[in-house]
């Protein structure tokens, strides 16, 4: 074989590990930063949810040798509940609607409106998160502010949590909205890209056994694909725990006060990595750096296993599936 | 086999002046012919005449695709198809595809599966003897040893198209139409249809579409000819091969 | 074959076929509410955006340099596409060349597999910690500064992986014949690469491409300190801060003037026109191929 060639493969593989050694590199090093946060703090870190920067121009206190600005405190649970509850509400609202609406397209729609229809939910994927942060202060914010949260308060007192004062319209209920926004077109494509390979010979016997097409969609959607709907439906939880800017904006991005009711403002562990890194970077300790670090560790932790076992619960389905031919 | 003549027995089906087209081309046209109760009644052509659309607009299977357009008359028991909602019609009329197609499930739910969509919920035992029932009328049960959770999946192919019988026989039809049943089998699993065919006709009435002359012989109580989208030549069993109609010659001439 | 059939006694009652039709048709039509809904909601974000830009547009804003307060956007246009740029630059040759060797069939298949599964999880990490690795990793400890690189690279981690995924797509949607041939024929995998793959797919890889800069043009959280802001236009690679649209939208709307809101809401429109252009004229490609 020619040098060139076997230069231009050598290459070819070089660049194929590119994917791997950026990935690692994101680990090693993210997980490096948050070594003396890890030391400083152990388990403190998930115990409370109390974040203080500290004092820069007292004498740093030292605990298990590694220094941090007096008075500081670093505890992830407050974002940790918001990054959880968000998602979960993102999820609430954008599972069923994915569910109907792929069951829609696939079933109901007219084949010649279901390409249209298609492409106009992957548009709703491509706004930039910033855009619907935007829309969600100036719209949603106050159409929550004075019109639903007061009528829910009011009505649905009953259901712990939503009794009580309304703040201004940001946080939980605004961030699951936005998110739901978000990721809805995500688990939509997902699950009908999986009707889409059911071989038409399955669909024709569901519907030659007499069933209609509402039996056949909820057998497609909860067996035949159920591997794709659940491994969408990971990745939108993936996504949903990871993102920053949409979340930041309409949260109220609060620290220390913990949640009182459904209506208080919220933050999430990707919003306060943003929000925060900018006065971290005054801390002469690093301790800030070091602890936002280590938020980012358990972010990742988190986002990475929700989406690779998504992927893996995915990728089985598109395997499980028809060994006819 | 037994001869019969024509008018004594009951008609199943009447298709009267049939005409399926697309926007720019007919598929079927002026097609009348009768379905038999308990016998085999065979539709035979060549392929591409137009033969599985025939079957799927029996069940109605056809109009969910809205590029096809039907004009004519179907009756089911004197009924016109159009009067019964599909899945009705459907669990009266199965149909068996061509291709194999199992669901990706364990053979019992395969079989259960039509019934737990259309029936009210039996006891399990009740269930376990109608499935069984039905796998026996498909002539599988004994060939599974009895195993019904295995994948339906992963049965040979003359198996899995046993199975899409027994299937469509759990809903207890009065009709059951055979696309093409043994295109796809080697010459024994061919056989055991070809036996499965002789004894469904006691309980059921039969409707098979083939292009696979040997099996009409061996089967067919009632043998229509459609070709090039027509109806053409019907008969029974012997009269049909030897019709003196032209289409009935070259078209057996060409099968054979 | 004589088959006794056993007489199966047990009698079977149907569900009724009235009720099964109204489930039919209250999934149908709750279904559509919520497509319809969904759909609503989309386009009013989508017009409110329109609007709201195009009602505070000057010429001035599209036409001057200015922060988030005050003058106009122009930085933050060119520097947003600097960026874009800059990211395609680094992630468009490992995409093309690892995609390459991911559907060689005389590459090493367990390589090829990791290669795949790396970049499907590559995918997966969120925008901020990619964000925070920028800033800590090649801000501070490779002294980029603020800079167009940094900045770059960041967004260039985001769309590697999704360039890469596309473009094994679009060279494995060749007809395997005309690869076999060509090898055949003597070519070795240079020639095979850029006479057939290359060629080939360029459909697949410029679709791929325009999604890739809709998206990256949309990213803010990797950008906020990697790339910082700028008043102006970077004046070099490295240590220069690059101003860009996103974090126009970002901050305008949260500082207090109407002013800003402007710039904001002209940002944002941009931003949609951009991203929805983008995404059409990629879909309009592959369906004209």
């Amino acid at each position: 074989m020619k040098t060139s060639n076997k230069f231009f493969n050598f290459l070819t593989l070089l660049m194929a590990a590119v994917p791997a050694v950026v990935l690692i590199s994101i680990i090693v090093f993210v997980v490096y930063y948050s070594i003396p946060s890890i030391k400083y703090n152990g388990i403190s870190f998930f115990t409370t949810y109390l974040w203080n920067p500290g004092f820069q121009f007292q004498a740093p206190i030292i605990r298990h040798g590694v220094p941090a600005p007096a008075g500081s405190s670093f505890g992830l649970d407050l974002f940790l509940l918001g990054t959880l509850s968000t998602s979960a509400l993102a999820i609430f609202i954008a599972f069923p609607v994915s569910f109907l609406v792929s069951l829609n397209v696939e079933l109901y729609l007219p084949a010649r409106i279901k390409k249209f229809v298609v492409s106009m939910i992957e548009l709703f994927a491509g706004i930039p998160s910033v855009v619907y942060g935007l829309w969600g202060i100036i719209v949603l914010e106050p159409l929550l502010f004075n019109n639903i949260e007061p009528w829910m308060a009011q009505h649905l007192s009953f259901i712990p949590g939503f009794k009580g004062e309304i703040y201004s319209g940001a946080g939980l209920i605004a961030s699951g909205i936005i998110l739901s926004f978000m990721i809805t077109p995500i688990v939509t494509s997902v699950i009908v890209n999986s009707f889409d390979t059911v071989p038409k010979e399955v669909k024709d016997g569901l519907f030659s056994l007499g069933a209609t097409k509402w039996e056949v969609g909820k057998y497609l959607i909860t067996r035949y694909s159920r591997a794709s709907t659940v491994g969408g439906t990971l990745l939108g939880i993936g996504r949903a725990l990871g993102e920053t800017m949409a979340v930041l904006m309409v949260s109220g991005a609060v620290t220390n006060v913990l949640p009182s009711n459904l209506y208080s403002a919220t933050n999430t562990m990707a919003a306060a990595i943003a929000s925060l890194l900018d006065s971290a970077f005054t801390d002469s300790t690093g301790m800030n750096l070091a602890a936002l670090a280590e938020l980012a560790m358990v972010l990742m932790l988190i986002a990475l296993a929700a989406s690779v076992i998504g992927r893996k619960i995915a990728g089985r389905g598109a395997l499980r599936g028809y060994e006819s031919d | 086999m037994e001869e019969k003549s024509v008018e004594k027995v009951e008609k199943v089906i009447e298709i009267e002046k049939l005409k399926i087209k697309t926007k720019n081309k007919v598929i079927l046209d002026r097609v009348d012919l009768n379905i038999f109760r308990n016998n085999v009644n065979t539709i035979v052509g060549p392929s591409g005449s137009g033969k599985s659309t025939l079957l799927r607009s029996l069940n109605r299977l056809l109009e969910m695709d809205p590029a096809m357009e039907v004009t004519g008359d179907i009756l089911f028991e004197k009924r016109n198809i159009r009067d019964f909602d599909p899945v009705e019609l459907r669990r009266e009329i199965g149909l068996v595809f061509q291709k194999p197609n199992p669901f990706p499930m364990s053979v019992y739910d395969n079989v259960a599966f039509g019934l737990r969509i259309q029936g009210k919920k039996l006891k399990r035992e009740e269930m376990d003897k109608v499935i069984v029932q039905a796998l026996e009328d498909a002539d599988l049960y004994e060939e599974l040893g009895g195993n019904l959770k295995q994948m339906g999946t992963s049965l040979s192919g003359g198996q899995q198209q046993r199975l899409c019988i027994a299937r469509a026989l759990v809903l207890r039809p009065k009709v059951l139409m055979l696309d093409e049943p043994t295109s796809a089998l080697d010459p024994i699993a061919k056989g055991k249809i070809v036996d499965l065919i002789r004894s469904l006709k006691q309980k059921y009435t039969v409707v098979l579409v083939t292009h696979d002359m040997n099996l009409t012989r061996k089967v067919s109580d009632y043998t229509n000819l459609i070709y090039d989208g027509k109806f053409v030549a019907k008969g029974t069993g012997t009269e049909f091969f030897e019709s003196k109609i032209e289409e009935v010659k070259d078209f057996l001439s060409e099968a054979d | 074959m004589t088959n006794s059939y056993a007489k199966d006694q047990t009698e079977l009652k149907w569900k009724s076929v009235s009720t099964r039709r109204v489930k039919d048709k209250v999934a149908n039509a709750l279904s559509f509410v919520v497509l319809g809904t969904m759909i609503v909601i989309l386009i009013s974000i989508f017009i409110y955006v329109l609007n709201a830009g195009a009602t505070h547009i000057t010429w001035k804003i599209l036409s001057t340099f200015g922060n988030t307060s005050s003058g106009g956007v122009l930085n933050a246009i060119v520097g947003t596409w600097m960026l874009v740029g800059m990211g395609l630059v680094f992630s468009l040759p490992p995409s093309l060349l690892g995609a390459l060797y991911i559907v060689n069939a005389k590459s090493n298949g367990t390589i090829s597999s990791a290669a795949r599964l790396f970049t499907d999880v590559l995918t997966s990490v969120p925008s901020i910690v990619i964000g925070l690795f920028a800033y800590l990793v090649l801000v501070i400890r490779y002294h980029m500064g603020f800079s167009l690189i940094a900045g770059g690279l960041a967004l260039s981690v985001m769309m590697l992986p999704y360039l890469l995924r596309i473009i094994e797509i679009s060279f494995k949607n060749i007809p395997k014949e005309q690869i076999e041939n060509a090898y055949a024929l003597g070519a070795d995998d240079i020639r095979v690469a850029s006479r057939i793959y290359l060629p080939q797919a360029k459909v697949g890889i410029l679709s791929g491409i325009l999604l890739a800069v809709s998206i990256s043009a949309g990213e803010t959280a990797q950008l906020i300190y990697s790339a910082g802001f700028n008043n102006a236009l970077p004046t070099g690679f490295l240590h220069s801060q690059v101003a860009y649209l996103t974090y126009v939208v970002w901050t305008g709307i949260n500082e207090p003037t109407t002013y800003s809101h402007d710039l904001a809401f002209v940002s944002a429109m941009i931003l949609v026109l951009s991203v929805t252009a983008l995404i059409l004229i990629s879909k309009y490609i592959v369906r004209r191929k």
